[in-house]
């Protein structure tokens, strides 16, 4: 468990880093709404956005359930905020890893960036 | 430090919003207006009540699920990893003790062995129902308590947690 902590300590310093300061925040929360462990240069709340997460991603299964799409229907929630910043969300194994922007983000960019980390799984996660 | 993830579940308008905000110095809601012309109350919640309250030594995770059961895909995803819940009903209101029974069911279905108390709300009314009234209706298990409740008097809420805790 503390190798498996200390390694998303480590994916989530990471993609702040690779990230070239589009990406402000980033958090490793659980199903079931928890935080795990988190990165920000901006104010956040990790216990507050962690139940968000569980939340919008719960929706979000209901939605792919109810719509009768694939098993695990979606492998990313994108939503844009009223000043072009974005939130997007990730599943990661068992997590979901949950990046805030900054406003105008390069997207295509921070996409490649995530899609680096979270396509490898980590030891112990 | 331990820390307990309790989820506040309950028929529309039984007070788990005001639960919430009572007892959490900073509480997220997800109020929205509602569109009925039936208005029972002006807002219901949509996704989730979330707030943090130290009892004790214990820190608590509360989230609050929405009453009404076309959001019923929520009551579920609330309720992953919680080490209890409270279950709310409106003691004053006996209509809503049919939707109560059928949520309670629900719940109890899904986690047969997760501890729960069941908050009887607004026991400040004249005309609330006693509590062998809202057990027998909502068949509640001897072993479960039922606690007179009023929500927004923050002693009366940190009973209801106090008694839950020491269940789990």
């Amino acid at each position: 468990m503390a190798t498996a902590y200390k390694n998303l300590q480590m994916l989530v310093e990471s993609i702040i880093v690779s990230s070239k300061g589009w990406v402000e925040a980033v958090a490793v929360v659980t199903q079931d709404g928890s935080p795990l462990t988190y990165n920000a240069e901006v104010e956040f709340k990790p216990d507050f956005i962690a139940a968000i997460t569980a939340t919008i991603c719960g929706a979000c299964d209901a939605a792919t359930d109810i719509l009768n799409l694939n098993p695990g229907g979606y492998e990313s929630i994108d939503i844009q905020l009223g000043d072009k910043r974005h939130i997007i969300i990730n599943r990661y194994g068992d997590y979901y890893v949950v990046c805030l922007t900054r406003p105008n983000p390069n997207l295509g960019f921070i996409n490649l960036v995530l899609r680096a980390f979270l396509s490898k799984s980590l030891e112990g996660v | 430090m331990k820390v307990f993830k309790i989820v506040v579940t309950g028929p529309y308008n039984a007070g788990k919003t005001t639960l919430v905000k009572t007892i959490c110095s900073e509480a997220l809601t997800t109020d929205r207006r509602v569109s009925s012309d039936e208005l029972v109350k002006p807002y219901t919640t949509v996704a989730l009540d979330f707030g943090l309250v130290r009892i004790g030594s214990h820190m608590v995770r509360l989230f609050g699920t929405p009453g009404q059961s076309r959001f019923h895909f929520m009551w579920r995803t609330l309720s992953i990893g919680m080490d209890g819940y409270i279950f709310m009903v409106d003691s004053s209101d006996p209509l809503s003790l049919d939707d109560a029974l059928h949520m309670y069911m629900f719940f109890k279905s899904m986690h047969p062995n997760t501890a729960h108390v069941i908050a009887a709300n607004k026991y400040d009314k004249e005309n609330k129902l006693s509590l062998d009234a809202i057990r027998h209706a909502l068949k509640v298990p001897e072993a479960v308590p039922i606690y007179p409740t009023i929500a927004y008097n923050r002693d009366s809420v940190v009973n209801v947690l106090e008694a839950l805790i020491n269940l789990i």
